[in-house]
């Protein structure tokens, strides 16, 4: 079964210098970083065509995190149980929560802040919280000329949610700021790995002064068809004061499903019908919210 | 691609293919009788062993990763007390996951104790679980512990126990360490 087998090549740099070595000789070889989803999904073996692979795991400038008061730099090799972990000094409690609820312990453990980014085919929940944080990463073109620059998470992304970045980039960091106000809310159903054709990830976070939320950002994840940050949505609710009136939540769902099915014409209805559901649900926990507090 | 590492306390060398995943070397080259293969990277969590102490599922794990690697399989963990222990709550609690599951279960619950008892949660201390447990118990909620307990046993898609029990389990457990270490300060 096996007989004509051909190895996949490793290479295993262990500096910045030595990567762009590889990849300038062997453009075509692959960045491995935790490998969950690309054992998972990509790499199937046995393959008479296996790819060539660049192992980033000996890489240690890539696993360095610097901290301040106000905002966090991780590596891209950080692990997601690294971001877990530390998250609790720099996020609320739901934040946590949300970080908490991405796959199992077991999985974090394996899976790279890089490699949750950079999946091709499908979305991560852990690439929708950061969408919602608005997060930076760094990223660098392994090419002829080398380039570094810093850009938004949501610029990895088209219109219709898929990434953009060439297979010659790599992000080397992920910077976040430090978030301990706002109200967040996460909700997943289905497993974006497992189902990511009928699964759905949603993430809003929200800061409320007195009773108006100031500033909004939702992120809805559609796994295997994009990602959807809802700008008409984010302007819409701010500025408005709660408790908001159950008619305005419905007209503001409508909305939003309108504008989904617009942008992402390939969603089933379940999936359309879970985002309205778990955008709803946000308002009126908003709402319960607000109540609980006067 | 050579590798060399140890594999439930033998060291190997061998030459594999290097994306070969961990799972088939075990049930191929070294013919491990507790591994099985249903998903082949589908999540399905039964290939689970201890990889350097910590729970991973094999077939996520390729060849080159294993350079220098202490892999123990279920094989060699039911030869240790941490096993024992595990067994002996489940004949207490009356609940054994079915012969598909049990290896993995039982790594995955090896991995959650280990995880609650570093965190110092108040599962270690029996008094404080009990109040919490109580006060989570008339308001209907599951506490921390237990979610967590739940949802890293929901990486196994078995589905012959139930979350109740599992919780169980792993508490009565824990139990019984507790008051090992007790007995030996």
């Amino acid at each position: 079964m096996y007989e004509d087998l051909r190895s996949s090549t490793v290479f295993s740099p262990e500096s910045m210098g030595e990567l762009v070595n590889y990849k300038q000789k062997h453009p075509q070889a692959l960045f491995w970083a935790g490998g969950t989803y690309l054992m998972a999904k990509e790499v199937n073996y046995p393959s008479k065509n296996p790819i060539n692979i660049i192992s980033l795991g000996k890489m240690d400038e890539l696993k360095r995190i610097t901290r301040n008061d106000t905002s966090v730099e991780f590596g891209s090799m950080a692990s997601i149980q690294t971001v877990t972990a530390i998250a609790r000094n720099f996020f609320s409690k739901d934040i946590c929560n949300a970080l908490n609820a991405t796959s199992t312990q077991l999985i974090r453990r394996m899976a790279t802040i890089g490699g949750a980014l950079c999946t091709q085919k499908i979305k991560t929940s852990f690439t929708t919280i950061m969408m919602t944080l608005d997060a930076n990463i760094e990223c660098r073109i392994v090419g002829k000329k080398p380039l570094t620059k810093w850009i938004q998470l949501d610029n990895m992304f088209d219109k219709s949610g898929s990434l953009v970045l060439s297979p010659s980039t790599l992000i080397t960091r992920l910077h976040i700021n430090a978030d301990k106000d706002s109200i967040f809310y996460f909700k997943e159903t289905g497993s974006p790995m497992t189902q990511s054709d009928y699964s759905v990830v949603f993430a809003m976070r929200s800061r409320l002064l007195q009773n108006s939320i100031t500033e909004t950002r939702a992120c809805f994840n559609f796994p295997s068809i994009g990602l959807h940050l809802s700008e008409a949505v984010q302007s819409s609710l701010t500025g408005v004061v709660l408790p908001m009136n159950p008619v305005r939540i419905i007209r503001l769902t409508e909305a939003l499903v309108n504008e989904i099915r617009m942008e992402h014409p390939a969603l089933r209805p379940i999936q359309v019908e879970q985002a309205s559901r778990m955008f709803e649900s946000y308002l009126y926990d908003l709402n319960a919210k607000v109540i609980a507090r006067s | 691609m050579n590798i060399d590492c140890n594999i439930d306390g033998k060291n190997y060398s061998f030459s594999t293919n290097s994306d070969k995943p961990l799972l088939q070397i075990l049930i191929e080259d070294l013919e491990v009788e507790s591994m099985m293969s249903l998903c082949k990277g589908a999540y399905c969590g039964n290939c689970v062993v201890l990889m350097d102490g910590q729970a991973v599922l094999s077939c996520l794990v390729p060849a080159f990763k294993l350079q220098g690697a202490v892999i123990q399989t279920f094989e060699s963990f039911k030869k240790t007390r941490a096993y024992r222990d595990i067994d002996r709550a489940y004949k207490e609690i009356g609940c054994t996951p079915c012969r598909q599951c049990y290896a993995s279960k039982t790594l995955i619950i090896e991995s959650v104790i280990q995880t609650l008892e570093r965190s110092q949660s108040t599962l270690s201390n029996p008094m404080e679980f009990n109040r919490v447990r109580r006060e989570s118990d008339m308001e209907g909620i599951r506490t921390e512990e237990e979610k967590l307990i739940i949802r890293e046993l929901g990486l196994n898609s078995c589905t012959c126990t139930q979350s109740s029990e599992l919780v169980k389990i792993v508490t009565t457990c824990i139990d019984y360490r507790r008051k090992r270490n007790v007995r030996r300060s």
